[in-house]
């Protein structure tokens, strides 16, 4: 403890050192946050897919795999905004292609 | 490979050799001369920006991949990676105001060279995701991103290499270098940075987790027929 | 028509003309591309005036701009390579929003594509064509600037800063091309284009701007320095061989 305790009463360095040892792990945090967030969304959406395919379908399945989606599927979407807003031209009136699913939950 | 697999050992490796660097860094390593105790900052500000600088470096090598196998996965794991950087890229340009302000009594000085060619970087890569949203045919668009990010990732020692050269004339280099640091210091600075390096490779999985899964169930809900 | 289908489909070079291949010969060789297409350019260019012309205003306009925003009217050195230079990346970003939007909007990709040629003739002629309106520009721009603005002579100046200007140039244009390929068909191409151009230009601005102080100055008069040059070629040869490598995945469509 000899190079702590020596320095602590020295008072200007080490209020930078916390500062910024603050910043990275509250980044750390946020993002984990951020990841737990969307953990519990993922399982919402699971949950609720498996209640439905425990009814009968409300339409008839769409006919099943489509080349892509064997397998790992492609990213066939857009990357997900994270935090920032969603900008107007981009999905209002998009008509959601097949392979482009509209992202209606994703405002984090 | 399924999703998610060796997420927990990587988790649990990385909070083991943070603890173990921050205990280095608080209690092992010595007070430098010159700076004293802000100069602790050095173990953390320097790893993270190299590993950034690679992770820059790494998702232009995985667009290269992408590009000549057309595999989807591999421009996930470039945009995985890039945004990872841009991230924590963030962490370092804050770090190093921080450290200036603290060496200098300035929030930005001109005259650290790698933190100059760092925030050039960012300012670079800060319109990745903006020229990705601008394209709209998922398959153009990460044909697009992969030409950016080989590009950038050129860019990236280029750079660097265009900046020192700039500022050899001006004062020397303050914020600390890492070349011929004394044994304690030294080996500080590598737990450091393999404990930085496994923090991005988590983070990165577990980014890459979260969207396997997402682009799965969108898929499994669609082959359902539910949305 | 004669039974084997003739392949007399000729580029989509709006009018220049590619000598037509003899029957079932090989396609015209790249460098005969390069030609037609760097021909086509330069004509659509003379006739709409749409580059070359504002390039050059919006430079000589700059360096007024800078007059009464610096309140000087002579700079030397360090201020005179940074006024000269800024002004010439930013005329240049203009040029590069230009260059392939005619492409985009009137199916030039298309029909080039169809054209059993090799895809990196296209970028050759590109990047001729913007050094070519770039060397116009300084043509008029550095005049203007030793008119308005510079303190010393441009004289003695001139053999050193000829060199820097012609391999800053082809920096500028290698990665303006890739850029504009880039941003034009993605919606707010004319912001996304400087965006992306700007801090990848860096080093350019860095060579050029610390090559041209020592030219430019009264007080510390200087020799043209290597180094500059070097790394202009390095950055040159670099970009050069990556746009080469990744063009081609820009076009397809």
């Amino acid at each position: 403890m000899n190079s702590l305790a020596a320095t602590l009463p020295q008072g200007t360095g080490s209020g930078y050192v916390a500062a910024a040892y603050i910043v990275f792990f509250a980044i750390v945090l946020i993002y984990v946050a951020i990841m737990a967030i969307r953990l519990s969304r993922v399982e919402r959406d699971v949950r609720e897919l498996h209640a439905r395919a425990g009814q009968p379908p409300q339409q008839p399945p769409q006919p099943a795999a489509r080349p892509g989606d064997v397998g790992e599927p492609q990213l066939a979407e857009q990357p997900q905004l994270g935090a920032r807003p969603r900008r107007q031209d981009e999905t209002h009136g998009q008509t959601p292609e097949p392979h482009t699913p509209v992202r209606e939950r994703e405002t984090v | 490979m399924p999703i998610g697999r060796g997420l927990r050992t990587l988790s649990i490796s990385t909070v083991a050799a943070m603890g173990v660097a921050l205990g280095l860094v608080f209690f092992y390593a010595p007070i430098e001369a010159e700076e004293g105790f802000l100069q602790k900052i050095f173990y953390l500000h320097v790893p993270l920006a190299i590993v950034s600088l690679c992770g820059f470096v790494l998702g232009g090598l995985m667009a290269i991949a992408h590009l000549r196998t057309r595999d989807q996965r591999w421009d996930l794991r470039s945009y995985v990676t890039i945004h990872m950087s841009l991230i924590l890229g963030v962490v370092v340009l804050l770090t190093g105001a921080i450290w200036a302000r603290g060496s200098w009594g300035h929030w930005w000085v001109w005259s650290e060279p790698t933190l100059v060619s760092f925030l050039i970087v960012m300012l670079l890569y800060a319109t990745y995701q903006p020229l990705r949203f601008a394209i709209e045919d998922p398959e153009r668009q990460a044909r697009y991103a992969s030409v950016f990010a080989i590009t950038a990732g050129a860019f990236v020692p280029m750079n660097f290499l265009a900046v020192r050269l700039s500022s050899s004339y001006l004062h020397p280099r303050v914020l600390g270098s890492s070349s011929n640091l004394p044994p304690p210091m030294a080996l500080t600075f590598g737990v450091s940075l393999g404990a930085m390096a496994l923090l991005f490779a988590t983070l990165c999985s577990y980014e890459l987790a979260a969207k396997r899964t997402r682009i799965l169930l969108k898929s499994s809900s669609r082959i359902l027929g539910y949305r | 028509m004669s039974a084997v289908a003739p392949d007399t489909h000729l580029p989509a070079t709006g009018g220049a003309r590619v000598p037509p291949p003899a029957p079932r010969s090989k396609p015209p060789g790249t460098l005969v591309v390069v030609a037609a297409l760097l021909r086509k350019e330069l004509l659509v260019e003379l006739r709409t005036l749409e580059s070359v012309p504002g390039m050059s205003l919006f430079a000589v306009s700059t360096f007024v701009v800078f007059h009464f925003a610096l309140n000087r009217s002579s700079v030397d050195g360090d201020l005179a390579a940074g006024v000269l230079w800024v002004t010439l990346l930013f005329a240049a970003m203009l040029g590069v929003n230009r260059l392939f939007v005619a492409d985009a909007e009137q199916g030039g990709f298309d029909g080039f594509l169809l054209a059993p040629v090799d895809r990196s003739a296209m970028l050759a002629a590109k990047v001729l064509a913007l050094l070519a309106y770039l060397i116009v520009l300084e043509l008029v721009a550095v005049p203007a600037f030793g008119l308005l603005l510079l303190g010393p002579s441009l004289g003695q100046a001139l053999p050193g800063l000829l060199a820097v200007l012609v391999l800053a140039d082809i920096g500028i244009a290698v990665i303006g091309t890739l850029i504009a390929a880039l941003a034009v068909r993605t919606r707010a191409r004319d912001l996304l284009g400087p965006l992306l151009a700007l801090p990848l230009l860096v080093p350019v601005v860095i060579g050029g701007a610390r090559a041209s102080s020592p030219l430019l100055s009264i007080v510390h008069p200087g020799g043209l320095q290597l180094r500059w040059l070097g790394t202009l070629g390095l950055y040159d040869l670099v970009f050069g061989l990556i746009a080469y490598a990744v063009f081609d995945f820009l076009l397809e469509d």
